[in-house]
């Protein structure tokens, strides 16, 4: 389990629905659209009517005006279901082609995310809600392979917490849920998210305390690791962000994490930037440093950055551009490694979503020697309903 | 040329974490009143600051990589080279009226070193830090997405100059083809009226290989 895990979170991109890029549409915090104030799983009511009404294209419209879509953005279209359940359904398919259109690259189809999700409340407001997702995960080819392997579970909890409002603005999950830091956004091979631990299956049981004012957010997230781990891989420890709002859609923020397990301490720390402007257009950056401290070997300190620009060209149509860095260690002789992309970022109507990107990966070194650089063409199609 | 890659890594990284200056202005507009901040979201087509035509001079950093072919008597090798470099260009931007779209056409001067090693024992020479520069003629078409935002495609023509001597005297298997044409695209944030950060993305026919370029841009 503990392999299938780290196979996941190395190899399996954008699994997650957060959209921090979305502060272009003026909405800076995730609780807006998602159960999760920090963004991923399921979708509130209002997350999915924005979705229809203003973030999607109008295809399928049918000359329906924008306040029909939204409300025929429940699970069952317009049918309203009682206050206190609210289920969906997610599914997530990636096409992969690296080194197009060379002779002999092969193409890789994914079934990346294939959720039932269920969000129970126990009061009107909501203040008070159990959220769940089930996951089906197919067994990795090369596991298949293995002959009298053991079996690996295909179906996992992606996530299950319950979710508390204390007072006005006090938000407190308990639970199996994502780590909170740094910027969470839908690719988790970016380099400020796979190589930090933030990979699609690296949940972890966690005790979050989120603080949310207009102006500011601060969190503390508690996290004893996945329980379903063996125990000695459980990566435990905290986590803390702060982000602050100078001016409308624009937030600055930084972040920290410490953990351990019987192997190696884990040392995150870094600070990011969101800046919203025109009408859907974004501006994302996170520069930070990462220490790992193995119990066997050298300690190392390396650095990260993710950047990421994106316009709005259409209702429902976006174009982006990636810049992304990475450094395992920061010694003489170690590459950096670089990743460049653009693409497009579609939801030509509610529920759906296509992205294609090209990504182009390469090393700077002191030497002489250069390695090839790689091209990787992603595709991916997301329905939720 | 390690200053210049640490330099231009270092822009780059500051550029997208370090806030615009319309982000500043709106901030000291959020003191007054935070919800009458002026937002660009609506801003009409006729009132938008683009109207004349205009000139503007971009610096840029940009960086690719070929495999090129070596030979020494009767034994071939392949050698994967990078280059990178910085760029100083002049473009004559037309607005088209009433329209969002702008032609542009413009001019780059260029300059680099590239590196390399063979990729066979039997040919381990090596480029090392070697000087190259060119220059290129574009002309493209950029569509404003949002006020402060744009989007389009170029077709860039270059020509380019390079010693190719290698340390051990291996010679090119074939001979360099020092002009080449292609296809690009450029994606233009704007920080301020005149200040902007650009990012393009051209794939050249005759090198066949694909240049991306990050940079400042400056309208008079």
């Amino acid at each position: 389990m503990p392999h299938i895990l780290i196979f996941l979170a190395l190899f399996m991109p954008w699994s997650a629905s957060a959209y921090p890029e979305f502060i272009g549409y003026k909405y800076a915090s995730c609780l807006t659209c998602h159960f999760n104030g920090h963004g991923n799983g399921p979708l509130n009511d209002y997350g999915r009517a924005l979705w229809a009404a203003e973030i999607g294209g109008r295809a399928f419209a049918f000359g329906r005006t924008d306040e029909e879509l939204g409300q025929a953005s429940g699970f069952l279209g317009s049918v309203q279901f009682p206050f206190w359940i609210r289920p969906g359904l997610k599914g997530r398919q990636l096409v992969m082609k690296p080194n197009p259109p060379s002779s002999g690259a092969y193409t890789r189809n994914i079934t990346m995310q294939a959720d039932a999700n269920l969000a129970i409340f126990f009061d009107r407001n909501q203040k008070y809600g159990f959220i769940g997702s089930i996951g089906y995960v197919p067994e990795p080819q090369r596991y298949a392979n293995i002959q009298g392997g053991k079996k690996i579970e295909e179906m996992i909890s992606r996530e299950h917490y319950v979710r508390v409002l204390y007072g006005e603005n006090l938000w407190l999950y308990a639970g199996m849920l994502d780590k909170v830091y740094g910027i969470r956004h839908v690719n988790h091979t970016a380099f400020n998210r796979a190589k930090l631990g933030f990979g699609q299956n690296d949940q972890a049981h966690s005790f979050i305390a989120h603080y949310i004012q207009p102006k500011y957010e601060f969190t503390v997230d508690l996290f004893m690791g996945n329980l379903f781990q063996d125990a000695k891989l459980r990566q435990k420890g905290v986590s803390t962000l702060y982000e602050y709002e100078p001016a409308e859609a624009w937030r600055i923020g930084g972040s920290a994490l410490y953990s351990f397990n019987d192997y190696i301490k884990n040392g995150r720390v870094g600070v990011f930037n969101r800046y919203g402007f025109g009408d859907g257009s974004a501006l994302l950056g996170e520069l930070g440093l990462i220490h790992d401290d193995p119990k066997v070997g050298d300690a190392k300190l390396g650095y990260y950055f993710y950047g990421q620009a994106i316009q709005k060209l259409y209702r429902g149509y976006h174009v982006f551009v990636v810049g992304q860095l990475y450094k395992d260690d920061m010694k003489a002789g170690r590459p950096d490694l670089l990743r460049t992309g653009a693409g497009l970022l579609i939801f030509p109507a509610s529920r759906f979503e296509w992205r294609v990107e090209l990504e182009n990966g390469r090393q700077f070194t002191d030497s002489a020697e250069v390695q090839r650089e790689s091209w990787i063409i992603l595709t991916q199609l997301h329905v939720s309903l | 040329m390690d200053y210049i890659n640490t330099a231009a890594r270092l822009a780059l990284i500051l550029l997208l974490i370090a806030p615009g200056a319309e982000a500043k202005e709106r901030r000291k507009k959020t003191k007054k009143a935070r919800e009458t901040v002026v937002v660009t979201r609506t801003f009409p087509i006729e009132d938008r600051p683009t109207k004349r035509r205009y000139f503007s001079t971009t610096g840029t950093y940009l960086f690719w990589q070929e495999a090129i072919t070596l030979v020494r008597g009767s034994s071939t090798t392949k050698m994967q080279t990078q280059l990178k470099g910085l760029s100083i260009g002049f473009d004559y931007h037309i607005p088209r009226r009433a329209s969002d779209w702008e032609k542009i056409v413009g001019v780059d001067l260029s300059f680099g070193t590239l590196k390399g090693k063979g990729e066979s024992v039997i040919i381990p020479d090596v480029l090392d830090n070697q000087f190259w520069w060119g220059t290129t003629f574009r002309a493209g078409l950029v569509y404003n997405t949002t006020p402060v935002s744009r989007f389009g495609v170029y077709i860039p023509a270059v020509y380019r100059k390079i010693q190719w001597k290698f340390n051990a005297g291996s010679d090119l298997k074939a001979k360099d083809e020092p002009y080449s044409f292609g296809i690009g695209a450029i994606y233009q944030n704007r920080f301020t009226d005149k200040l902007a950060m650009n990012i393009t993305l051209s794939h050249q026919h005759s090198w066949r290989t694909s240049i991306w370029a990050f940079g400042m841009n400056w309208a008079f």
